[in-house]
């Protein structure tokens, strides 16, 4: 229930007029008012010149918001906020440059994941596996140069069929193309501080290594079984642009006819 | 559901409809705190009872009758909430003089040393500092029905509805308000003039 107060009349048109709170009749008597009465226009004047300070009078906070949420229901607008600001709050430092790689990196295998492919490591490097475990594989070698036919059976075996051959020099460039390969990697990350990824390849690298080296003689028995005549075997043994080659860990390969034993100069 | 007026959308929050309320809440909730804050002069506490006002609305808001005046009758909770917030820290700072050695201690109108700061004040704060100051200065009835008509822009009438005064009293109010602000701003060196 409103009070009723008795307010000076003078003061009511002042500030009516002040925020055009009247009729235009009243206004054009308040303005002829203004011209005559000294009083009430210096009253007009403190009051406009107070007022046009107050557009001065600004709120520059963040305005907070209120969202109702129906609990476990159907709007999720404010709970689905909050879960983007406490994600934000805990993994905020993460959402660097080099954290949106790492972030969509370990999307990517958790894709993969879900997807049923999986990722092995076997003592000669890494293997992709796609769908279920019982189901067969077909596993393809990929071939670095391009041009060399190469099939490789499921043990590493190159094959006895004539159809599946490989010279020693065939089999020569592939190898160094491999390790060029794997080469060229570890180079261009050693100028990076990325220890992880350098201790990958070199795992990598080593595991690689470690499994042409024990494959080599087998390997190379089977070719000079197959063909004999393509043998050459000081041109097979060169040096491998690594700093740890085939020949360092294996020697120079010579056939016996080479080989001169119990001969000390 | 932007393009509903305030009273369709309480038709729908009567029955049942949370968007439509989100919907309101989001219409006003910037004007709504802007006023909150400017009545209780800083943010902390403005952003604890804009919270209690939205709060209390959607409890009340079955008992709205006339959808129209959703915006007065939010402003209407908000008003009473700063008001009680206004006596809890009234009473507690009261309390606290008590304990620091009483009411009679405290300085009447600062003295020579908080005219002195003052002065210094002046030159180094801007004018929106300052009238953030001497507007919370005013008595709570004047800088309600300031707040409300200059920066809320409701009508005397609407401000008389909401504070539960004649519209002549709140005239009255804004016109005494505008003297205190007037009064206030020259003891800290600012001549307000109307512009030219």
């Amino acid at each position: 229930m409103k009070r009723h107060e008795s307010v000076d009349p003078k003061i009511d048109r002042l500030v009516a007029a002040l925020y055009g709170e009247m009729t235009d009749a009243d206004r054009r008597d308040f303005d002829a008012q203004l011209k005559v009465d000294a009083a009430l226009r210096t009253e007009w004047e403190e009051l406009s010149g107070t007022r046009s300070l107050l557009a001065d009078w600004e709120v520059e906070d963040r305005i907070p918001s209120f969202l109702v949420v129906e609990a476990g229901g159907r709007n999720r607008r404010a709970s689905a906020a909050g879960w983007l600001e406490g994600f934000r709050d805990r993994f905020g430092s993460w959402f660097s440059v080099g954290g949106w790689v790492v972030a969509g990196a370990a999307a990517a295998v958790l894709l993969l994941a879900l997807k049923g492919v999986e990722l092995q490591k076997t003592d000669g490097g890494f293997q992709v596996n796609v769908g279920s475990r019982n189901r067969p594989v077909t596993r393809q070698t990929v071939d670095p140069l391009g041009t060399i036919p190469l099939q490789v059976s499921s043990n590493g075996d190159a094959g006895t069929s004539t159809a599946a051959y490989l010279t020693r020099d065939e089999f020569d460039k592939y190898s160094a193309a491999m390790l060029r390969m794997v080469s060229a990697y570890m180079n261009e990350y050693r100028g990076r501080r990325d220890q992880e990824i350098g201790a990958a390849l070199r795992s990598l690298y080593g595991d690689i290594n470690a499994k042409q080296s024990s494959q080599y003689a087998d390997l190379l028995g089977k070719i000079d079984a197959t063909r004999p005549a393509d043998r050459i075997a000081h041109d097979f043994l060169r040096p491998m642009e690594l700093g740890m080659s085939h020949a360092d860990s294996l020697g120079p390969l010579l056939s016996p006819e080479d080989v001169e034993v119990g001969r000390n100069e | 559901m932007d393009a509903l007026t305030d009273e369709q959308l309480v038709v729908l929050i009567q029955q049942g409809n949370i968007n439509a309320f989100n919907n309101l809440s989001q219409r006003w909730e910037t004007s709504l705190y802007r006023f909150i804050r400017r009545m209780m002069g800083n943010s902390e506490d403005a952003r604890d009872v804009c919270q209690e006002a939205w709060s209390k609305a959607y409890q009340n808001i079955g008992s709205l009758r006339d959808g129209s005046k959703f915006r007065a009758w939010i402003h209407y909770i908000a008003l009473n909430l700063c008001r009680d917030r206004f006596r809890s820290l009234k009473s507690k700072a009261i309390h606290s003089s008590y304990e620091e050695g009483g009411l009679e201690t405290m300085p009447e109108g600062g003295g020579k040393a908080a005219q002195w700061a003052t002065t210094r004040h002046v030159e180094q704060t801007s004018l929106k500092t300052l009238l953030d100051e001497v507007l919370t200065e005013l008595p709570n009835e004047q800088r309600t029905a300031i707040v409300l008509r200059e920066y809320q822009g409701f009508t005397s009438e609407e401000i008389a509805e909401i504070t539960g005064v004649p519209a002549a009293t709140v005239r009255s109010r804004i016109f005494y308000g505008f003297k205190a602000l007037r009064r206030l701003l020259n003891e800290r060196g600012i001549s307000p003039t109307l512009p030219a």
